[in-house]
């Protein structure tokens, strides 16, 4: 199996974790059963297809989502899936992390799969050092949820750069207004230092 | 422009995946690549069964098949792709990859290319019995990926 950078001695616990599993057949959900459970999940949801995913999503208190693209269904997809979820105002599952996975994605579903809502894509085959990395970065994820008429999902900007420039921001958050030349001098490094490093307070 | 509202998200995994106990990273990802290897013969099993079927949709298929067979094909060859890695055959999943961009394409563009998806049928059967990554290997993969973008151009 390929390396992969992993976190030195850091411990998780997901034993007490429900996670959804969508797969396209019994040994891809077979697949998943083994990782997660490798890494100490108990509580699965295994799915096959979109109806049966969906009425345990309305059922059951969900953690995580780990849902293939492609499921040999011609009508619907793990794409529809997590579209519906994120409109379903199903209050405990509609922000529900998801992961995606797909071996190859169509040139079709490249743009839904991105406007979906889903929080990361892995591709397959699955590597267990990947998933799990990809599970701790969901679960460290802080990014907000963004709403619009045509998407609900986690904020897709990974880093705030604001709106582009000369257009007007869509947030309220967003800052707009160009920078202007400096007013003072730069800080010194000391300065910056200063700011860094820990003082003792004097009473 | 539609207005964006932003809202902060509950994310109970966090809570969970930070409560003390548990086991090291490192731990876990033996413990699943252990656990993925009790698998491997119910794997190889499903990408010989998907590969047969495969073989079987588009073999000597001079003009386009119909988009059923198309799909059918397509998911085949996609569950190849997503297995045959994990059952010790990763030169034949990405010839599977292949087979998949080239269909997509094509299916795309309206075209139908029998010589290039022959191709990808012929270096599937012959990777089938070749699970090492090694320079053939390598050299057939190369080989299938000029001819999707030959047969795409």
């Amino acid at each position: 199996m390929a390396a992969v950078d992993l976190p030195k001695n850091v411990r998780i616990s997901l034993e007490r974790a429900s996670i959804l599993l969508l797969e396209a057949s019994e040994p891809g959900v077979e697949i998943l059963l083994q990782i997660l459970a490798g890494f100490g999940v108990k509580s699965f949801h295994p799915c096959t297809t979109v109806g049966a995913a969906r009425s345990v999503a309305e059922r059951t208190k969900l953690d995580l989502i780990v849902a293939e693209i492609e499921l040999g269904d011609p009508e619907v997809d793990g794409l529809d899936f997590v579209h519906w979820l994120r409109r379903s105002g199903i209050d405990q599952n509609a922000l529900c992390p998801v992961i995606l996975l797909s071996g190859h994605t169509t040139n079709g579903r490249v743009q839904r799969a991105r406007d979906c809502g889903a929080d990361f894509i892995v591709a397959k085959p699955l590597v267990p050092g990947v998933l799990l990395q990809r599970v701790i970065w969901v679960a460290r994820d802080t990014r907000q949820v963004v709403e619009t008429s045509d998407y609900i999902g986690p904020d897709r900007r990974h880093r705030n750069l604001g709106p582009p420039i000369g257009m007007e921001g869509r947030r309220a958050t967003d800052l707009t207004g160009d920078i202007g030349a400096a007013l003072e001098e730069n800080m010194s490094q000391d300065e910056i230092d200063n700011f860094l490093t820990p003082t003792r307070a004097l009473r | 422009m539609s207005a964006a509202r932003m809202r902060p998200r509950v994310n109970t995994l966090a809570k969970m995946v930070n409560q003390p106990g548990g086991m090291l990273v490192e731990d876990a990802v033996r413990k699943a690549e252990t656990n993925l290897d009790t698998i491997k013969p119910v794997l190889a099993e499903e990408v010989e069964k998907n590969l047969s079927a495969l073989l079987e949709a588009l073999d000597s298929a001079v003009t386009r098949p119909d988009k059923p067979v198309l799909d059918e094909a397509y998911l085949r060859s996609n569950q190849v792709a997503g297995m045959a890695g994990l059952s010790g055959l990763a030169p034949l999943g990405q010839a599977a990859f292949s087979l998949c961009e080239l269909l997509d394409k094509l299916g795309v563009a309206g075209r139908w290319n029998a010589e290039a998806v022959d191709v990808h049928l012929n270096a599937m059967r012959l990777l089938r019995r070749m699970p090492e990554a090694d320079k053939q290997t390598a050299h057939i993969l190369q080989g299938l990926r000029e001819v999707v973008a030959r047969a795409t151009a």
